[in-house]
């Protein structure tokens, strides 16, 4: 679907609108500044108007549980609410956004005027991970006056164009600060286009979409990286508590182990095996019991993927001392080598032996792939292994279950999304 | 002569129901030859608490513990010494990892009487002299890739005047030879001789593109054939529309749907599956075919579930019952309606979930920091 100027356009149309985009822009880049405040606004607007019911059942059909939709509507209101979106703009842009500074550098005799401003023009492509992301992606952009266009991603299921058109509605005027056009990631040409007219790039996903945009983009053209991250639990002796374990379980089962924040294995601050085998079974039940309680819808496809590698998975045993436990719809696999890996997810994690001795120099060469880590571990423990942690590149360290929360003005992989779509500028006039 | 070496001279190729002992026995010879050669093999075997005995009738088949074609990527399996193997594959590779498969004497000797079998079968064996299309690469002594050495091979089915091919080898590498296609084919359509297109459906459908593209129309011989082949893999994401590829190609070359034959198979279970009229896979003598669910148990006719082919074929590498990556269902031949009693099967796509929603770094971008690779 692609939408230009609050109305829906065919393939046909977009290559006309295509054909006089850096004109189109110029036109809304010569008007005012899109302030704030009416972006938040309108984000309340459509909060208030929100057909819960209606999107309850979209949610349904893409397969989300109804106590998991519920949460995540209480989730979006509280985010989007108007109270929450002024605490971002406070935390992440600071004061001078909107009210520009006027003071003289020390040892020169003029004065300077500093302000915060928009990019200008972003352009997003989307990753097809988390539904409705792409609108999300444009919201901030909105927050921060820029004028947005978006690739919609190949698996998008059309929430995106309809939160936009609901934004368009609340607030007319943010009409022309939305573009979104459905080309695939193929198509070179067109992509190329939209890039010319952008100050930044956005782009989420993984390594392949963001290696694909790196060759095309040109130098100077500024790339915001959303890229894909790994997370994982680090326990001591000291943390390994009966409530620290049953956080760690509740990670894995409400994520499915699929957010760049789950939870995908446990290292265990520790270089004997037996020691892991004996964590395998005295966390194994946790699990167990916290997968029993939320039945997964997880398919066919995705159960016999799950069968075909813990059965593969039992047969490499053969070669090392690998071992998998299984329980009823879970399983924890110990491996005894200290690789950082994706797990088989959906209920399935991997634990192994990592001395904290051995943290930083195992862990390193994951730098930039690393997000969160959930710390089981005494309270006398917590400041050293968290240093070290953030040394190793992780940048957020939580209890288990906290690992896939999130809370208002919280930075995002590391960094303020607001702060990255915008630009500090300033005037100098002499006294 | 072994009991396989009887299974695959054996010339109906689709007649399960009287070589179902003979397959028995030929299974539990291979299983017993890996077991006695292959210390990995009879590892795993041991492992999984299989014991031989247990095998007694065609029913208990699905004892025999299945390797899965993941594990099959990660270890490469000899049941023989490395100076008896003779021809060597290996996939393409399209997942990064790749599966290696090598033929000793006894293993080719059961391959060449199933082409054999398969060929007569399927009337592509020809007399006539032909001149071929091959929509791949030129076999080269550097290049493993399995799908090389079978459109190769395939070229002998019909005695060749000239072939030509899409990936040209100039020596030091491999150039588009579209050009040269064109060319030829101008040139098959006037000297009047059957042609043979031999490649994966994706690239004739780009071939077909590119002829029409340059307004070429030809009118082949009618006794030409359309050859397509291809892995599972690469078969189910291609996702080329069928009667569009007929209708193409009933307009540029002159043949429809009738001429256009597929075949595949996959590089750890050598066996070639043709279709039948109805383009259906049907069974052969060769192999034996079964479904499982999630817990692994074999389940029956039209039950949706992991693929398992079972063949007593190779004899360099313990590739007996192996279990792919694919979901897929069995239905009776009856059902086909092609008059083939034999039952067919049907892949329903791989399994795992295509578009799956995750935004957690994927194994692949990790392995390549593992193994000391850029991040």
């Amino acid at each position: 679907m692609n939408l230009v100027h609050g109305e829906i356009l065919d393939a046909k149309e977009c290559d006309n609108v295509l054909d006089h985009l850096e004109q189109d822009i110029l036109t809304t880049l010569s008007k005012g500044r899109l302030d704030p405040q009416l972006v938040i606004a309108a984000c309340d607007k459509v909060l208030n108007n929100l057909d819960e019911a209606d999107y309850m059942r979209t949610m349904n059909e893409l397969g989300i549980n109804e106590s998991l939709s519920r949460s995540y509507i209480s989730e979006a209101r509280q985010m989007f609410g108007k109270e929450s979106l002024l605490h971002r703009l406070a935390v992440e842009l600071g004061d001078t956004y909107g009210n520009p500074v006027t003071f003289q550098p020390i040892f020169k005799e003029f004065s300077v005027t500093q302000q915060t401003l928009p990019l200008g023009v972003l352009l997003h492509i989307a990753a097809g991970n988390a539904d409705g992301l792409p609108a999300f992606s444009i919201l901030e952009g909105l927050l921060t006056g820029n004028i947005n266009i978006l690739k919609l991603p190949a698996a998008e299921g059309g929430i995106s164009v309809r939160l936009l058109l609901e934004f368009i509605k609340a607030e007319p005027l943010l009409a022309d600060y939305i573009y979104v056009f459905d080309y695939t990631s193929k198509d070179v040409e067109h992509i190329e286009k939209l890039i010319s007219v952008a100050d930044a790039v956005v782009v989420w996903g993984g390594k392949e979409a963001v290696s694909a945009l790196r060759r095309i983009i040109p130098p100077n053209t500024k790339l915001i990286e959303w890229g894909h991250k790994i997370s994982f639990a680090y326990v001591t002796d000291l943390g390994m508590t009966t409530g620290g374990l049953e956080g760690l379980a509740k990670n894995i089962v409400e994520t499915g182990q699929l957010l760049c924040s789950s939870l995908q294995g446990i290292f265990l601050d520790t270089n004997d095996m037996d020691k892991v085998y004996e964590f395998c079974r005295r966390f194994l039940p946790v699990l167990d019991q916290a997968i029993s309680l939320r039945s997964q819808d997880i398919g066919m496809g995705i159960k016999s993927q799950v069968a075909l590698k813990l059965y593969a998975e039992e047969l490499e045993g053969i070669y090392s001392n690998s071992r998998v436990f299984r329980g009823g719809s879970c399983s924890l696999i110990a491996y005894p080598d200290k690789t950082l890996d994706t797990s088989i997810q959906f209920g399935n994690a991997w634990v192994r032996p990592l001395p904290r001795a051995e943290l930083l120099s195992t862990l390193r060469p994951y730098k930039n792939y690393l997000q969160t880590v959930g710390l089981l571990c005494g309270q006398s423990e917590l400041p050293l292994l968290s240093d070290i942690l953030f040394k190793t590149g992780v940048v957020r360290v939580c209890p288990g279950e906290n690992m896939s929360l999130t809370y208002c003005g919280a930075p995002h992989d590391g960094e303020y999304p607001l702060r990255r779509y915008t630009k500090t500028v300033n005037i100098e006039q002499d006294y | 002569m072994s009991y396989a070496r009887k299974l695959f001279c054996y010339r109906k190729i689709y007649d399960l129901e009287n070589t179902n002992e003979l397959f028995l026995h030929a299974i539990l010879e291979n299983v017993r030859h890996h077991m006695d050669n292959c210390p990995e093999y009879a590892k795993i075997v041991a492992h999984c608490d299989f014991a031989i005995e247990e095998v007694k009738t065609m029913d208990d088949l699905y004892k025999i513990p299945p390797i899965p074609t993941v594990f099959l990527k990660n270890h490469t399996l000899y049941s023989v010494s490395p100076k008896h193997l003779m021809l060597k594959s290996t996939t393409s590779g399209t997942s990064g990892k790749v599966s290696e498969m090598a033929l000793d004497w006894p293993s080719s000797l059961r391959g060449i009487g199933m082409i054999k079998g398969m060929f007569f079968t399927n009337k592509l064996i020809s007399p006539r002299l032909t001149n071929y299309v091959v929509l791949g690469y030129q076999p080269a002594r550097r290049n493993k890739i399995g799908a090389v050495k079978t459109a190769y091979a395939t070229t002998y089915a019909a005695p060749a005047v000239h072939r030509v091919y899409a990936l040209k080898d100039t020596g030091t590498e491999y150039v588009l030879n579209i050009e040269g296609i064109k060319k030829a084919l101008i040139r098959y359509e006037k000297s009047g001789l059957p042609v043979r297109f031999m490649g994966f459906p994706a690239y004739f459908m780009f071939l077909l593109k590119e002829l029409s593209d340059s307004g070429i129309k030809l009118t082949l011989h009618p006794k030409s054939l359309i050859l397509l082949a291809g892995g599972w893999k690469q078969f189910l994401a291609e996702k080329v529309d069928k009667p569009t590829l007929y209708a193409m190609s009933k307009e540029v070359l002159g043949l429809g749907g009738d001429r256009i034959r597929e075949f595949f198979g996959a590089v750890e279970h050598p066996i070639a599956y043709f279709d039948c009229p109805n383009h259906h896979f049907h069974v052969p003598v060769y192999s034996r075919v079964i479904i499982r669910d999630v817990n692994l148990q074999p389940v029956g006719y039209g039950v949706p579930g992991l693929l398992n082919l079972i063949t007593p074929m190779m004899t360099s590498m313990p590739f007996v019952s192996v279990m792919t990556d694919d979901l897929a269902v069995l239905h009776p031949g009856e059902e086909c309606g092609c008059g083939n009693r034999s039952p067919y099967f049907e892949i329903l796509g791989r399994v795992g979930l295509a578009d799956i929603k995750t935004c957690a770094a994927n194994a692949s971008e990790l392995l390549d920091i593992k193994k000391g690779g850029s991040t």
